[in-house]
């Protein structure tokens, strides 16, 4: 035991910060440990460790179907907010004045309005659309939601871009074009691949946009999960939530990885 | 013409003139120094040269042909930045061979030209690096070969050597000297640093407040030069002014603080009783021993003193006609320094450089 106060003040912090590592951390691994139960419902395995859910969730037709809808509106969903958030962010950046500010700002939008508002404004709009329960509706919202990601992660590392490596492709001969895929993106290419990853994971475990303007012919694995805990407390819902953390994490893993490579 | 002439131009920031009615020319396979104090608008200017900033007033014509509106990429000019800007992300090779690569030359080609730009500043050994395993004098000739690979009608240079120790300074500027020689273009050179400009240019301008006030040779700026501020911006001077009392041959007196002084001057004298100021070099005033005269003498006491191994650098105040400073060979000098010191300086009716107040 540490005789110095400070020695205390450490200790203190110490457990504190274990705690809320645990609190945070604890509600997913009980969620691993459920999908491998051995009972028939929603709980902890006693006898032993079974993976029969795992097994159902690989087999059963309607929830892969569901993984393969949201895997695909993420992917789609994810190459546009990409393409469209670098783009306007690089935009914004040239610029460097008070208008683009403004854009940089109105981009935050659907981050800072709540998800119900705004999915409400699209159901609206969706009606007159005809976009009502088709992936086309799914991942143009998806898109919308997504750009905020793709424009900050990218306005970061083009924050730290030096604008003189832009004037001196140009010297060099470089059109404009040459510049953007030779010099401005390859050097903020952490930026839009985390932008990629987050605007990925938005997609992927979004619910509230899903619930309100899709429901039969789109029926995404976050929507599945909901109506299934709605319905039944099959364990098959821990399995599914399993996977889905997996792949989150992964993703986060691949994100952390390409920024410590770039340090 | 051969070679790039600037007319005119003009550049405004809301109502402050950064450049202000700028008018010069460069020849082919001349060095050009840009030089003037910070905010004296030589960046201003050389991006204006590359193609950065936009003239509001004012041609720009290379090689006969006017290129004021033309985009950056299209002027073929080599430019290095200060910081090098070299593309982070690519090998010392390839940034190299950027420019040709955007030039759609072929493989066979960019590698010959490469090799020849590196072999030319002696990095062929250190091709495969990234720009940040470099040194900041091998990134400084990165910079140079990527400029000069793609044979640039021009290289503008913007103070490329003030991130470097004194030490390898100098040897770069040996290196720039040696390299602007060999491949025979006309380079324009920013720099605020009076030494560098000297000894490296063909050519200099001096820069105040957006205005060129004086170009010539570095001996013309600095044995002749037309105004005060140059006579004090490029090396240093003291000033003594007066007017004109009387004429003779080749040369005049004027007299001021109640002293008599001569001038010798090569062009007409001004008229008696026009305001005259005169330059003097540190170098060129010597201090009299009892006994020995000189054309002109001032009296004043010593008030500082430093040794500088080769010279004595002497602050002497001469009461109306403030400080000068001296500086005395030591290897003709018996001199023993002593702070409050009554000194006789003198100097040569030669020595004065007749120059413009301001
Ligand atoms: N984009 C700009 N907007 C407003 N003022 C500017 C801008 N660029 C330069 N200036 C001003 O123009 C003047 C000249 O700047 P410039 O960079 O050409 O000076 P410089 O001679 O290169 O100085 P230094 O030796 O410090 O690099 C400065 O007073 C500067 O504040
Ligand atoms: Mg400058």
């Amino acid at each position: 035991m540490s005789t110095n106060g400070f020695g205390n003040i450490s200790i203190m912090t110490r457990s504190m910060a274990w705690l809320i590592v645990c609190f945070l951390v604890l509600p997913i691994t009980i969620v691993f440990a459920v999908s491998v139960t051995d009972k028939h419902y929603l709980s902890l395995p006693e006898q032993g460790i079974s993976f029969q859910y795992y097994e159902k969730l690989f087999t059963s037709g309607p929830w892969m179907t569901s993984i393969l809808q949201s895997f695909v509106i993420a992917c789609a969903s994810t190459v546009a907010a990409v393409l469209l958030g670098t783009l306007c962010a690089i935009g914004c950046w040239r610029l460097g004045n008070r208008a683009s500010d403004f854009v940089r700002m109105l981009m935050l939008v659907p981050i800072m309005v709540p998800t119900i508002v705004y999915a409400l404004g699209i159901y609206q709009f969706w009606i007159d659309l005809r976009l009502l329960d088709s992936y086309t509706g799914l991942i143009i919202a998806h898109i919308v939601t997504g750009l905020p990601y793709v424009v900050i992660t990218v306005s970061t590392a083009l924050a730290g871009f030096d604008p003189r490596l832009e004037q001196a492709s140009l010297s060099l001969g470089a059109s404009i074009g040459q510049t953007l895929r030779l010099v401005i993106i390859p050097n903020i290419k952490p930026g839009v691949i985390s932008g990629a990853i987050f605007a990925f994971i938005h997609s992927w475990d979004e619910l509230v946009l899903a619930l309100f303007i899709a429901g039969r012919a789109v029926f995404t694995l976050p929507r599945r999960m909901w109506d299934g805990i709605n319905e039944s407390l099959d364990p098959t819902m821990a399995a599914v939530a399993a996977v889905l953390i997996a792949i989150t994490v992964s993703l986060l893993c691949t994100d952390a990885y390409t920024r410590s490579r770039r340090a | 013409m051969a070679g790039l002439e600037i007319s005119n131009v003009t550049k405004k920031y809301a109502n402050f003139r950064a450049v202000d009615d700028v008018s010069i020319s460069i020849k082919r396979g001349e060095f050009l120094t840009l030089l003037g104090p910070s905010g004296s608008g030589k960046t201003t200017l050389l991006m204006m040269i590359a193609g950065f900033v936009q003239a509001d007033r004012g041609d720009l014509t290379l090689n006969g042909q006017t290129i004021t509106h033309l985009p950056p990429e299209a002027r073929n000019l080599g430019m290095v930045f200060q910081g090098y800007a070299l593309f982070p992300h690519l090998s010392v090779f390839d940034n190299v061979a950027f420019p040709l690569k955007v030039r759609k030359q072929s493989r066979e080609e960019i590698a010959t030209k490469v090799r020849a730009a590196l072999d030319l500043v002696q990095l062929t050994a250190l091709a495969d690096r990234l720009p940040r395993q470099l040194s900041g004098g091998q990134q400084q000739r990165v910079a140079l070969a990527r400029a000069l690979v793609f044979q640039p009608h021009l290289l503008l240079l913007d103070e490329p050597l003030s991130a470097l120790d004194k030490k390898l300074r100098a040897e770069l500027q040996d290196e720039l000297k040696r390299l602007h020689r060999k491949v025979g273009l006309g380079f324009i050179y920013v720099t605020h640093d009076q030494e560098e400009a000297l000894s490296m240019s063909d050519r200099i301008a001096v820069m105040r407040s957006g205005k060129i006030v004086e170009h010539g040779t570095p001996t013309d700026l600095y044995e002749r030069p037309n105004t005060a501020f140059v006579a004090d911006f490029i090396g240093k001077s003291n000033f003594v002014s007066g007017s004109v009392v009387e004429h003779r041959d080749g040369g005049f007196v004027f007299s001021g603080g109640g002293v008599r002084f001569v001038q010798r001057t090569k062009g007409p004298a001004p008229a008696i009783g026009a305001g005259v100021s005169i330059a003097l070099r540190p170098e060129k005033i010597g201090v009299l021993r009892s006994g020995e005269t000189a054309e002109n003498e001032l009296a004043g006491t010593l008030t500082e003193w430093n040794y500088l191994g080769s010279e004595f650098r002497l602050v002497v105040d001469a009461g109306p006609f403030g400080s000068f400073s001296v500086s005395v060979p030591t290897w003709q000098s018996d001199l023993a320094p002593e702070i409050g010191a009554a000194m006789k300086l003198g100097w040569s009716a030669a020595a004065g450089m007749v120059v413009a107040q301001d």
